[in-house]
């Protein structure tokens, strides 16, 4: 029965509320946080049917344990760590039970890359929609930590620095994944980088 | 510095992750290598291609299913978070802090008023114990408890077989 909260509250604050399990402040965050988790994992694995249920993992584990992050000012970095570990949780899983890798079937790919709703573009030229397809193709066939990588730079704009605190790594193998990304992206995709 | 070195160089410039000192060592090097150059425009062509990747949104109601989930997942949660959930539920924050201060103030006082009578006991016994470690020395007084021969125990007796305040009362101070 807390108290309505404003849409300006810091986000500082909607922390702070959620680790005193304030429902309404978790409600905010999570408004604030679906889009930019589950276009992250879409990203990550576009061929996964489950996207959905995987960004509220997402959130059932922020939910689990926020109350243990000690500094609000790195939210963001540890939520992106969540996304991190539970991507390469099902890679694993995933890998155990053999599922169906779809990425070699443009048939269902297509199918599947049309569930997921998209942002508030109707008006899109084919060119750019083959563009996305065929980047997508790309950043699918990098190892996952090159795909990280670059993703957390390119896609959830995050600095070196802050991809090295969400990796737990230096910013020195941060610049050279990322480089290395973007090496083998430029061979996948020579022809329309011309 | 090699064109193979000035490559990792790149990435970062475009990122914008260099100091102001490479910045200017990958400049000047640009203005002279043609293949680096080439290199830059790429990663910028690439750069670019990601701005077509549309940003994917839920499916409606996300947030209601995500609820339900919630309702189970609070069922794992430790015994004191799940309290602290129900009453930041129940009720508002200014209450449960009042209330728990008025909590800590009542036990605080409880405790407080428990002990009190302790303390000038124990202080006067502290005093006490000095000053018949000094008797001890000068053989005069509690000659009969001597057999003991522990100073502690010689204390602790004394303590607990008699009356608090009176028996540590200076001879000269009762008047
Ligand atoms: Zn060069």
């Amino acid at each position: 029965m807390s108290e309505n909260l404003p849409d300006t509250i810091s986000e500082e604050t909607i922390i702070r509320r959620c680790q005193d399990g304030d429902h309404q402040a978790f409600n905010l965050l999570v408004q604030r946080y679906q889009k930019l988790v589950y276009n992250f994992i879409y990203r990550l694995a576009p061929n996964w049917r489950d996207v959905d249920d995987l960004a509220q993992e997402v959130f059932i584990r922020v939910y689990k344990s926020i109350s243990m992050l000690k500094e609000a000012k790195q939210f963001k970095s540890w939520l992106h760590r969540i996304v991190i570990n539970l991507y390469y949780d099902e890679i694993r899983k995933r890998r155990r039970v053999k599922e169906v890798d779809l990425e070699d079937n443009p048939k269902i790919e297509a199918e599947v890359l049309h569930t997921a709703s998209s942002g508030n573009n109707p008006i899109r030229s084919l060119e750019e929609k083959e563009l996305e397809r065929v980047l997508q193709k790309a950043m699918n066939r990098l190892s996952p930590d090159y795909k990280v990588a670059i993703m957390l730079r390119e896609i959830q704009g995050l600095s070196y620095e802050e991809i090295a605190q969400t990796l737990k790594c230096s910013v020195g193998t941060v610049k050279s994944r990322i480089f290395r990304a973007r090496e083998l992206l430029k061979e996948e995709l020579r022809e329309y980088l011309q | 510095m090699s064109c193979d070195d000035f490559k990792i160089l790149l990435s970062a410039y475009v990122d914008g992750e260099v100091d102001p000192k490479e910045r200017v060592e990958v400049e000047s090097h640009l203005t002279a290598c043609q293949s680096c150059s080439a290199e830059l425009d790429q990663l910028y062509r690439l750069k670019e291609l990601f701005r077509y990747l549309e940003v994917k949104e839920p499916a409606l109601g996300f947030r209601g299913r995500l609820s339900a989930k919630l309702a189970t997942a609070r069922q794992d949660l430790p015994f004191w978070y799940r309290i602290k959930v129900w009453t930041s539920e129940q009720l508002p924050q200014s209450l449960v802090y009042a209330f728990l201060w008025l909590i800590l103030i009542i036990g605080g006082t409880s405790i407080f008023l428990k002990y009190q009578p302790m303390k000038p006991f124990v202080n006067t016994a502290q005093v006490q114990s000095s000053q018949l470690e000094e008797l001890y020395a000068e053989d005069i007084l509690f000659e009969p408890l001597h057999l003991s021969n522990q100073g502690e125990e010689l204390i602790s007796f004394n303590l607990e077989a008699t009356p608090f305040d009176d028996l540590f009362e200076e001879p000269d101070s009762g008047g």
